[in-house]
C-alpha cells in the first residue's frame, strides 16, 4: 500500500512536467503519453531501488531514453483532438487559434533543434528549474547546461525572430 | 554560473513571449491522464504491482482485465479534473523547490512490453457501464477543436465540453465492450460479434480498439479463427 502511495505521489508530482517535455521532444500526445506511462512502470518494478529524492530524476531520465527509443519525427503531432488547450482565463477567445498556431510553430523550431538543448531549454525556461536542478537532472555539468542554454536560446530567438518577420511580410535581413 | 533570467520574465520580445506561453500551457487531456494511470493500476482498489505483473501476461488476460477495468476507469474518469488549474501562466514560472539526485536508468526500455495495454489481470468485472445517450458524435471526429473553430469558441468552457465528451465516448467504448465479453462468457458469440460490430461503426478508432480485436478474435467460430492461425 505505502508503494502505491508512493507511486500516485510520484504520478501527481512529475507526469505533466515528463509528458510536456516530451512532447517537445516531437512525440506526439499519444505516445508521449505511453512512453510516460512506461517510465512509471519501469520506475513501479524498481521502487525499492529509487532513493526518496531521486523519483523525478529517476522518471526523468528514464522517459527520456524510451523517448530515443520511440522517437517518431514523423508523428509529431499539430494539434491534436487528445490535447487540451489550458488556457489563462484572461485570455479572450479570439485570441485560442493565434496560441494554436504558436504551438504549431514552436514545435517547428524545436523540431530542428538537437534534442539536448531542447530538453534544457524546456527544463530552464518553461518548467522553471534552475540550472543545478537540470544538472542533477540529467546528470550534466553545470556548466554544460550554460552552454546548452546558450545555444538553445540563440537557434530559438533566430527563428522566433525569422517568423516573427515572416508573419509581418518582411524577409529577413 | 550566474543564473540567467528566463525569457518570459525578461527579454523576450511579444512574439518569442507568445510562442513559449503556448507551449507551456500545454497539458495531458483528460483522457490520456485517465489512460495512463489506468495502464498503472492506479485507478480503484487495485494494487499497482498486479499491474505490473499482469503487462507481462497473456493478450487473453489483458483482454478481460482491460475491459473489467475499465468500468472501474468509468467512475474516476467521471470524478477527473478536467481543466485542472487553468490560471496557471507561463510567465510565473513554477517553483520547482525538490532537488532531486540523479538516478541509474540502466537497460530501463526493455523491461515493459506493452504498457499501454497493461491493466491487473485480477480486475473483476463489475456492473456494465450506463450507457449514454448516442448519436450526438461522429465517429472520428475530432472532439478538440482545431484552430479555427477555437476562434468561435470561448476557452474554459470548450476544453470541458471536449473532456466530457471524452468520457461519454470511454463509457460507451466500455460498455459496448462489457456487453461483448458478457455476451462470450455466456457462449452466445452471435450476440458478442453485434456488439462488436456496433463497437467497430461507432468508434473505429477507439481508445479500447485493441481490446475490441481481441475480443473479435474470440467471437469468432472456432473453424475461423483455426483458418486465421494459419
Amino acid at each position: 500500500m505505502a508503494a502505491r502511495l508512493r507511486l500516485e505521489g510520484m504520478f501527481r508530482a512529475h507526469h505533466e512536467l515528463i509528458w510536456r517535455t516530451l512532447r517537445r521532444l516531437g512525440l506526439s500526445p499519444d505516445l508521449a503519453a505511453d512512453t510516460t506511462q512506461q517510465a512509471y512502470l519501469i520506475a513501479a518494478e524498481r521502487l525499492d531501488d529509487i532513493r526518496s529524492g531521486s523519483e523525478r530524476a529517476f522518471l526523468f531520465s528514464t522517459a527520456i531514453g524510451l523517448a530515443r527509443t520511440n522517437f517518431r519525427r514523423s508523428q509529431r503531432c499539430q494539434l491534436q483532438s487528445d490535447m487540451d488547450i489550458h488556457v489563462d482565463p484572461s485570455v479572450k477567445s479570439e485570441q485560442l487559434s493565434t496560441r494554436c498556431s504558436a504551438m504549431e510553430l514552436m514545435d517547428r523550431i524545436f523540431a530542428k533543434t538537437h534534442p539536448d538543448l531542447v530538453t534544457v531549454f524546456v527544463l530552464f525556461e518553461l518548467e522553471g528549474l534552475s540550472a543545478p536542478e537540470i544538472s542533477q537532472l540529467i546528470d550534466i555539468p553545470i556548466g554544460t547546461v550554460a552552454s546548452r542554454l546558450r545555444r538553445a536560446r540563440a537557434t530559438f530567438r533566430a527563428a522566433a525572430r525569422r517568423m516573427d518577420l515572416t508573419r509581418q511580410g518582411r524577409s529577413a535581413p | 554560473m550566474k543564473e540567467p533570467k528566463r525569457l518570459l520574465s525578461q527579454g523576450a520580445t511579444d512574439f518569442e513571449r507568445q510562442l513559449l506561453r503556448a507551449v507551456a500551457n500545454e497539458r495531458p487531456s483528460a483522457l490520456l491522464r485517465s489512460r495512463m494511470q489506468r495502464g498503472l493500476g492506479l485507478v480503484g482498489p487495485l494494487a499497482w504491482a498486479s499491474t505490473v505483473k499482469a503487462m507481462l501476461g497473456s493478450a487473453a488476460a489483458k483482454v478481460t482485465a482491460v475491459v473489467g477495468l475499465g468500468v472501474l476507469a468509468v467512475a474516476t474518469v467521471a470524478t477527473l479534473e478536467l481543466v485542472p488549474d487553468a490560471s496557471v501562466d507561463a510567465g510565473e514560472a513554477p517553483a520547482r523547490a525538490v532537488s532531486a539526485a540523479p538516478a541509474p536508468v540502466g537497460e530501463a526500455a526493455s523491461a515493459v512490453a506493452e504498457p499501454a495495454a497493461a491493466a491487473p489481470a485480477e480486475a473483476a468485472p463489475a456492473a456494465a457501464a450506463p450507457r449514454e445517450a448516442e448519436g450526438a458524435h461522429a465517429p472520428g471526429a475530432p472532439s478538440t477543436p482545431n484552430a479555427a473553430p477555437l476562434e468561435a469558441a470561448s476557452a474554459p468552457p470548450a476544453a470541458e465540453a471536449a473532456g466530457a465528451e471524452d468520457d461519454r465516448r470511454l463509457r460507451e467504448e466500455i460498455a459496448l465492450l462489457d456487453g461483448a465479453r458478457a455476451a462470450l462468457e455466456r457462449g452466445d458469440r452471435e450476440a458478442a460479434r453485434r456488439s462488436l460490430r456496433t463497437y467497430r461503426e461507432r468508434f473505429p478508432e477507439g481508445v479500447l480498439a485493441r481490446e475490441a480485436n481481441l475480443l473479435r478474435r474470440r467471437a469468432e467460430p472456432a473453424r475461423a479463427r483455426s483458418r486465421a492461425e494459419r
